[in-house]
């Protein structure tokens, strides 16, 4: 910034760093130069060309190609994770969550019960064959109704002793769920790659909720177990994290970083993060959305780094022989 | 295409001379006698839509006052689609004015009537 610049336009040369560094050089004096020929003589920017600033800088880094990757791949996971539950629970009510002598109004039940646990496939489905508006509208069923169902339960007087609070997380997920498709639908945004990576997810994640049945059933359940596992998702989600954050910097630094955040998280004390995890996550389908996650920025981070230190074979056409 | 009362707008200022982005907010606060005053957020979202639409294009740049401006200018399918909505416009008023008369009839007072 030089030393004759106006008040004003340093103000506003601030306010334009919230924009994309991309669309800053392009077209950063652009919009600086309407913006001041718009509050000519003022000293401060004006609050409505400030809050329309934010709401474009907002709406930019929302639709970044980077943002974009990693908004559609955690709405992928959120959708599998909850969307396998039902399904999950399903197959373990009819494989050995109920006894013997109960079984036969699991049997004579099973169409509803296949329904109910089928159907909330459905948003996650139409989402991966590209049906975005119909998974939209199905999950805005589903979480009618349920918000509905609860409604109706208090006003029936069959709300009480439940916690508000771990209500409103309750529905945390699906109304996540929703917004993210909402935005899905307006910006043509697409399930991301590889398909048959997510498409396999759907049957490892009713795997995964029946193997949560056969855990608590079978005393597989070890109080001390679930800190580790717990201390190892919060470490590997930061050290994804982490390395995310400095994704433009040489591979070395971004490995560094990477093993530091992983240290750091599993530093974060255990009876905080277990407490947390068993009073808000238990039986929700953010953990399993949030390792799905993990394991897809993983997997397209060590994808680019492999791709960033062999330049070479990226210089290569296919099948051309190397000439001497 | 369906397109908005802002892009119309938009479009509309550009369709006589190449403008830039402070002309076209003063032309439109004109042309609506104040009832739209474009934010410069909302136009530069619209004018980089309006770009990659091809509607319209970047002209030249000048420099004035030590601010960059950017001239755009309108293309030939952004002319076609002021065509189209203008004509998709006259033909709801047209029809609209039409009902209008006959409701206007149907309340006239009819000779030999009281009242």
């Amino acid at each position: 910034m030089s030393p004759d610049m106006s008040p004003l336009e340093r103000r506003y040369r601030r306010l334009l760093r919230l924009l994309p560094a991309t669309h800053r050089s392009a077209r950063g004096e652009e919009l600086l130069g309407l913006l001041l020929d718009l509050d000519d003589g003022r000293r401060h920017p004006s609050w409505h060309e400030t809050l329309n600033i934010v709401a474009l800088a907002i709406r930019l880094r929302l639709t970044t190609p980077v943002t974009t990757t990693a908004l559609t791949t955690g709405l992928t996971a959120l959708l599998v994770a909850a969307g396998t539950q039902p399904a999950g629970h399903t197959v373990d009510l009819f494989t050995g969550a109920v006894l013997a002598t109960d079984m036969s109004a699991i049997i004579a039940g099973w169409p509803q019960l296949a329904a109910l646990g089928l159907l909330p496939l459905a948003p996650l489905i139409a989402w991966l064959c590209g049906a975005t508006r119909t998974a939209l509208t199905l999950q805005a069923i589903f979480l009618t109704v349920t918000v509905g169902w609860f409604v109706i339960d208090v006003l029936g007087g069959a709300g009480l002793g439940i916690n508000p609070g771990q209500q409103l997380f309750a529905y945390a997920p699906p109304t996540l769920t929703l917004a993210l498709l909402a935005v899905a639908a307006r910006e043509r945004w697409a399930a991301p790659r590889p398909r048959p990576f997510w498409w396999a997810l759907v049957p490892l994640g009713i795997l995964a909720w029946k193997g949560t049945g056969e855990w608590g059933r079978h005393g597989v359940y070890v109080p001390d177990a679930v800190p580790t596992v717990i201390g190892v998702l919060t470490a590997a989600t930061v050290a994804v994290g982490a390395a995310f954050a400095l994704r433009r910097h040489r591979p070395a630094v971004i490995v560094g970083v990477g093993l530091t955040g992983f240290v750091a998280g599993w530093l974060i004390p255990d009876p905080l993060l277990s407490n947390t995890a068993m009073r808000h996550f238990d039986g929700q389908p953010l953990p399993l959305a949030i390792l799905i996650m993990v394991i897809a920025a993983t997997v397209a981070g060590i994808s680019r780094l492999t791709r960033r230190l062999k330049p070479e074979a990226r210089a290569l056409p296919p099948d051309e022989p190397v000439l001497p | 295409m369906d397109i908005s009362e802002q892009t119309f707008l938009i479009l509309s200022a550009l369709a006589d001379q190449p403008r830039h982005g402070y002309a076209l907010v003063t032309e439109v606060d004109e042309m609506t006698n104040g009832r739209i005053r474009l934010r410069a957020g909302t136009l530069y979202g619209a004018l980089d839509r309006l770009v990659t639409q091809g509607l319209i294009a970047p002209d030249h740049d000048e420099v004035e006052k030590g601010r960059l401006r950017r001239f755009y200018t309108l293309t030939d399918a952004g002319a076609d689609a002021i065509r189209a909505e203008s004509q998709r416009m006259a033909t709801a008023v047209r029809l609209a004015e039409e009902r209008l008369n006959k409701r206007a009839a149907r309340n006239a007072p009819r000779l030999g009537t009281i009242g």
